[in-house]
């Protein structure tokens, strides 16, 4: 779940040119205001200070100087939630070094380096700056597939796809390592970078094993693990694995079926009440969850010594497809009733004990530019990467559970229906993985979720391409969708934001808020404010 | 002409020229100090570029150009108070230093309509004083003290100073060579630089801070020579050591001000929250080599600061104040009059700058003071109004402040209750102040934005568009113009 937010947070993030800059930032405004900003675009030298997926702040990370022939110094700036300067420390690092991952456990920050000649290098600092401990990998240790790994993590806008904090503690680090095949391997350090424990595949086995972390907290951690012979086989097994925090002990084996049976895969797992919680979809025996389309939804209680407290599945058609006829009104029945698949983008427990499934619709059909675009080309003679399909995504839903996994409620939230455009070939792509084609791009409306687990106040924030205000042809710059659960009740609206900016964007924020980015090019001056979402 | 024509005529003249005497004194002020500052401009760069080098003139010319236009921006962006009964206050002050000092050059007086605690001169025979300081001061005679305090920097040529200094450092052809040679060098760009120009850099403001204490010392003459008293004048200096924190206030609690208000905001909302950083305490370093880089940081920052430290200020100035505490003069306490008239213009320039809540805030404090003020209470309804609007805008973060640090523990608790507040709380506690206010609102520009805001609570959109159709020329200008054409285009839709 944290993987996934981290993801979105990156893709919504666009940061600064002149990152020095932010130094210059007037700490009592009431929008952090940097002046003196010639340009802006994406970098990866900025981000969020995520502590037990909420954010507390943001880190700038740049350039200062060059030390000697090999080394140069670099600033971390640490901001809190109020983009108010905290602390600001230097750090001297081998100069062709690149920070590619970095996270917070509430006491330090684990910094993740790559340095094409020397390798890796995890660092822990604490807070003000002091280095507690750090972990050197040689480049001749580190596997090809790791490597692999690696380079995706830099090319691409996502982070934290191998490091996680493991409370406040210590840290976990993911690898794929060289077996007789491919493995993978989860270490686990304390703040000193000291290696507590460890957990891996078999070094022996023939097949290609990797892990995915789902889940973790100093309790415990969840691993999807998936096995298939080679490389090319569409045929993969598939099993999740429950792990104590503490020692990396295994506390018990997660039953995900198989294609005889029938398979499960797992959208979630969260801790309530020293029990995990954990959600996912079901498929008939003989089907594939990478190509079929679920019979419906399961939820699981597993406590910590790994026996199942209560599970149940609720299947699509029989169960929910009723409620949905008894539930919706006349309006969103049409819509509700429509043959959508639903993506999940995130699950959310309040303290109550409901449940709540936030999904997006999407389908596939026939695309008319696509089309026409191939007769066209076609006479030309020239090739041509459009398909005849296109993904249509349509509304959000929030599915209701009680505590007792009884389906309570099924909401349809309007919004204007868009279009992605698929490649050639994708027409043949089952919907589950059309669904993460369509993520993996940014297709999807759902912007964030911010969550405040104290006060039991989450706000699903969304994207809706009807920019119409409310009973008024005036058009805002952005519709901002917000459904917001409070103390386990749900409401929706629509929220115009307007701006004087002529380039503008919005980013996750501290709980119960939105911040909203905003370039003045003629004054060169970047502002940022923060909107509240939920009163 | 008969008798009745001539009468007529003797009407149209005195209410012609009435009019345009009631216009006059504005226009006559802005075009005044248009000239003085434009005339200034003009006298000081022939001044100083007498027998000086091309490039020196460039510099001067671009150093006095700036000044003139920032003056001149500031000018007719309405941030200068030229005239009215709080600037012929201050500027009575004014001239009783002048009046008694008469060696010392004439300067005209403008208040600025900026919260920060400060007054200064950049020589152009004008003296500046911010609503900030004002709002901060006692009595008349610590006002008397801050204007001696830049009349003496102008006698002293401060402003002068810092430009030949400024000009002899950018001309320094011997520190521009070693500048190129750092450049020139391999590694270490930034700390060599930093290790080259900071010397001269603390000199510069050893310096500034040895000309306050000069000024500190002539404008005390100058003071001496008046009728205010030198005992009350040292409460200034307490004043000064606090100036980089916030006023001191009584705890402000919302719902001490607001009767009734727990019956439609809940208690939970009205709670004082403090301010916490979402990282929390950042500790002291343990380690010594840290503990010692902190220390030194520190000191730097001290002599990196342009005015005194606070408690050498005040001790040099106590010294000179007690060899004549003898002098019992009488105090002239700010009188209730005056300190209303500088909150309702330090609330008006808060809006002006877009910083509702420190209006909302700073209201407060003066409502808890002044409980029976009807334009406090009627200016106090109209900022939550303008609140509830932005929040239902989703522009709350355009006018309201962030927690941090930096703000006074009240502030922080006050913004922490704002922020926690919906649109409708908002619109309901500007309605509950309303109530209060049924008689004695003028029909100044205020009073119509009150009336206009009540009408767009109530519902009646189509009274609000219809009646500011009809006076929307009268806010042209005004700190409200923005805020109500935004009302409107919503009042008109929901018409």
């Amino acid at each position: 779940m944290l993987n996934l937010k981290s993801k979105q947070m990156k893709s919504l993030k666009i940061s600064l040119f002149a990152i020095f800059l932010f130094i210059g930032i007037i700490a009592n405004s009431q929008t952090t205001t940097v002046e003196n900003v010639l340009d802006i675009k994406s970098t990866k030298s900025t981000g969020a200070i995520i502590e037990n997926q909420k954010l507390v702040g943001y880190y700038a990370f740049f350039f200062k100087e060059k030390v000697d022939k090999k080394n140069s110094t670099y600033q971390i700036n640490l901001y809190d939630d109020n983009y108010t300067l905290k602390k600001s420390f230097e750090i001297t690092r081998p100069k062709n070094s690149i920070m590619f991952e970095n996270v917070y456990n509430g006491t330090c920050f684990l910094l993740g380096f790559f340095d094409y000649k020397t390798g890796l290098e995890y660092s822990t600092y604490d807070k003000t700056g002091k280095l507690l401990g750090t972990l050197s990998i040689p480049k001749k240790q580190i596997s090809k597939y790791e490597m692999m790994q690696l380079n995706s993590t830099l090319t691409s806008k996502s982070e934290n796809n191998t490091i996680f904090p493991l409370g406040n503690t210590g840290f976990i680090k993911q690898t794929l390592v060289k077996n007789k095949k491919v493995g993978y391997q989860i270490t686990a350090f304390d703040n000193q970078m000291k290696k507590i424990w460890e957990f891996a595949s078999e070094s022996q086995s023939k097949m290609i094993e990797a892990a995915d972390v789902i889940e973790v907290n100093e309790k415990f951690i969840l691993l999807n693990l998936l096995k298939k012979k080679n490389i090319f086989t569409k045929q993969m097994e598939m099993s999740a694995v429950l792990l104590d925090g503490t020692n990396g002990k295994k506390i018990t084996n997660i039953d995900l079926g198989d294609v005889k049976k029938g398979q499960k895969n797992i959208l979630n797992a969260t801790l309530v009440e020293n029990n995990v919680l954990i959600i996912g979809e079901f498929y008939k025996p003989g089907d594939s969850y990478i190509k079929d389309k679920s019979q419906g939804l399961f939820l699981q209680k597993v406590d910590l010594t790994g026996k199942t407290i209560l599970m149940k599945n609720v299947k699509w058609i029989g169960e929910v497809d009723k409620f949905k006829l008894g539930n919706l009104d006349e309006e969103d029945k049409k819509e509700g009733m429509k043959s959508y698949n639903i993506y999940f983008h995130d699950v959310i427990v309040s303290q109550n004990g409901h449940i709540f499934l936030i999904g997006e619709q999407f389908k596939k059909q026939v695309s008319a530019l696509g089309i026409a675009s191939q007769a066209l080309n076609s006479g030309s003679g020239s090739s041509n990467a459009a398909a005849a399909f296109e993904i249509r995504v349509a509304n959000m839903v929030v599915i209701e559970f009680d505590d007792k996994f009884t389906l309570t409620d099924y909401d349809v939230i309007s919004k204007k229906k868009t279009s992605v455009y698929l490649p050639q070939g994708a027409g043949l792509w089952s919907s589950t993985k059309l669904g993460h084609y369509v993520k993996s791009i940014g297709g999807f409306d759902y912007s964030f979720t911010s969550s405040n687990k104290e006060k039991d106040i989450y706000s699903i924030v969304f994207i809706d391409a009807n920019r119409k205000e409310e009973n008024s042809k005036k058009k805002s710059d952005m519709m901002l969708g917000i459904i917001t659960i409070k103390e386990g009740k749900h409401t929706a609206s629509r929220n115009p934001i307007n701006t004087e900016a002529k380039t503008w964007w919005i980013d996750v924020a501290k709980p119960g808020y939105i911040a909203i980015g905003e370039y003045f090019r003629k004054e060169k001056k970047l502002n940022y404010r923060l909107e509240k979402l939920a009163y | 002409m008969s008798f009745l024509g001539l009468r007529l005529l003797l009407i149209t003249y005195i209410v012609l020229t009435s009019i345009i005497h009631a216009q006059k004194p504005s226009n006559q002020n802005q075009i005044e100090f248009e000239n003085i500052i434009k005339n200034k401009y003009e006298a000081d760069l022939a001044t100083f570029s007498k027998n000086r080098s091309n490039e020196d003139f460039k510099l001067i010319k671009e150093v006095l150009q700036n000044r003139k236009e920032n003056t001149l921006y500031l000018l007719k962006n309405n941030y200068f108070i030229l005239d009215g009964e709080l600037y012929d206050f201050v500027n009575a002050v004014l001239n009783e230093i002048q009046t008694k000092n008469p060696k010392i050059k004439f300067k005209k007086l403008i208040i600025v309509k900026d919260e920060s605690v400060n007054a200064y001169t950049s020589g152009e025979d004008l003296i500046y004083v911010n609503l900030g300081l004002l709002f901060r001061l006692k009595n008349a005679d610590e006002l008397a003290f801050v204007l001696c305090h830049e009349l003496a920097h102008d006698q002293l040529f401060h402003f002068e100073e810092n430009i030949k200094e400024y000009i002899q450092k950018s001309s320094d052809k011997e520190q521009e060579k070693k500048i190129k040679q750092i450049y020139r060098e391999k590694y270490s760009h930034v700390s060599k630089l930093n290790e080259l120009l900071l010397p001269g850099l603390l000199s510069d403001k050893k310096r500034r801070r040895q000309n306050e204490l000069n000024a500190d010392s002539l404008g005390y003459k100058f003071y001496t020579k008046t009728k205010f008293s030198c005992k009350s004048a040292e409460s200034l200096f307490e004043l000064l050591e606090k100036s980089d924190t916030e006023k001191d206030t009584n705890d402000i609690i919302i719902k001490d001000l607001i009767p009734g208000i727990e019956s439609f905001v809940p208690i939970s909302k009205l709670k004082l929250e403090k301010y916490e950083s979402s990282l929390g305490a950042f500790d002291e370093p343990s380690d010594q080599e840290l503990l010692e880089k902190k220390k030194k940081r520190k000191e730097l920052e001290d002599l990196l600061r342009s005015h005194p430290y606070d408690s050498e200020r005040k001790e040099k100035i106590k010294q000179i104040f007690n060899l004549d505490s003898s002098q019992v003069k009488k105090v002239e306490v700010l009188s209730k009059k005056i300190s209303t008239l500088i909150g309702y213009n330090l609330l008006e320039a808060n809006i002006q700058a877009n910083e509702l809540s420190r209006a909302l805030f700073n209201n407060s404090i003066l409502i808890h003071e002044y409980p029976n003020d009807i334009n406090l209470k009627l200016l106090y309804s109209i900022e939550w109004a303008f609140l509830g609007f932005y929040k239902s805008k989703m522009k709350e973060g355009t006018v309201v402040h962030l927690q941090n640090e930096y703000w006074s523990k009240n502030y922080n608790t006050f913004l922490g209750i704002v922020s926690n507040l919906s649109p409708k709380e908002c619109f309901t506690i500007s309605k509950k102040i309303s109530e209060s206010l049924n008689t004695g609102i003028k029909s100044d520009i205020n009073g119509k934005c009150f009336k206009l805001i009540q009408e767009y609570l109530k519902g009646n959109y189509a009274f609000y568009t219809t009646e500011f159709d009809g006076i929307k020329s009268e806010f042209k200008n005004s700190i409200y113009e923005k805020i109500l054409n935004d009302i409107y285009e919503d009042a008109k839709f929901k018409k």
